[in-house]
């Protein structure tokens, strides 16, 4: 069954939570069973939104993890699905 | 304009229904509000927007109806320095029925999923030319508000025969109720206990909608 963006949200951050909060993005993309575009395309907007946080180490190397934010949505996220549903508001 | 006929034991009553369903129209629109912020999901953000403009109305009719009630429109134009009373009823009545019709055109844009905007402005405009240009403007309101609501029920129908979930029943249900209700309304000037029903069917409505979003939310 094809995904939509809530879905896809929910499973970027579901990985990270999981995973202890603290992932290389070639992981994410791995767990997450997207495309190396698209992820970008997900990750940039999960940082615009602050549901996740990028941090750089060394070698310019990059990790990701939830933040407060994020963590709010994973505990809201089966209410949002149902009322998307509920109201037939997907795209 | 004319002015519903409500039962003088009602009075008071229907403000207090009225101030009810704000409430519930503003948590929804909030709700929907902020899924639209964590999902980007747009019709999210219009559908919040529906809810808001419904939510004002009924703050607006129950705002008119708790001057009946306290008899205090008198007092009010008074204080406001407006010296025609029914001028001031005019306008409040007028302004309840721009924010319901607004909401109800918004609410069908967002179940038409379409992204055609003109479509959006020539049902707001189409709907307000009926209202204004006819001799019964409180009749045409209610059978502008009717249709909507009828309209709407059916996507929530269509929406529940795709999906057979609780919340997509309640809704369905909610919806339904609110076309029987708009339909009471329409009827009730000629008798007050129509006036009541409409206001019980609205809250049946209304109490099926905070149901699904407590069930949701726990």
């Amino acid at each position: 069954m094809k995904r939509n963006r809530l879905d896809i949200i929910h499973d970027i951050l579901i990985v990270l939570k999981e995973r202890g909060n603290n992932m290389k993005p070639t992981h994410i993309l791995y767990k997450s069973n997207l495309s190396h575009k698209m992820l970008k395309l997900y990750l940039g907007e999960l940082m615009e939104k602050e549901l996740v946080r990028e941090e750089a180490i060394k070698d310019g190397k990059k990790r990701y993890s939830l933040t407060p934010k994020g963590f709010d949505f994973l505990r809201e996220f089966s209410a949002m699905k149902g009322f998307i549903e509920s109201y037939g508001l997907e795209e | 304009m004319d002015f519903p006929i409500c039962p003088t034991w009602f009075l008071g009553f229907d403000a207090i229904f009225e101030l009810a369903f704000a409430i519930v129209a503003f948590t929804i629109a909030l709700f929907a509000y902020k899924v639209y912020r964590y999902s980007g999901v747009k019709q999210g953000r219009l559908f919040a927007a529906s809810f808001t403009f419904l939510g004002i109305a009924y703050v607006l009719q129950s705002l008119f109806n708790m001057l009946t009630w306290r008899n205090a429109h008198e007092q009010l134009c008074s204080a406001l320095r407006i010296s025609s009373v029914a001028i001031f009823q005019d306008i409040m009545i007028y302004s309840f029925f721009l924010f319901l019709i607004l909401g109800l055109v918004t609410l069908f844009y967002v179940t038409m999923k379409t992204k055609r905007q003109r479509l959006y402005w020539l049902l707001v405009a189409l709907s307000f030319a009926t209202i204004i240009l006819s001799p019964h403007p409180l009749v045409a309101s209610y059978l502008v508000a009717l249709i909507f609501y009828l309209w709407i029920f059916l996507h929530f129908v269509q929406n529940y025969s795709r999906k057979h979930k609780r919340g997509s029943l309640l809704v369905m249900f909610a919806f339904g109720l609110f076309v029987l209700s708009a339909t009471q309304f329409l009827f009730g000037k000629t008798g007050g206990i129509l006036y009541v029903l409409a206001h019980i069917f609205q809250l049946g409505g209304y109490v099926l909608l905070l149901v699904n979003f407590y069930v949701m939310k726990k």
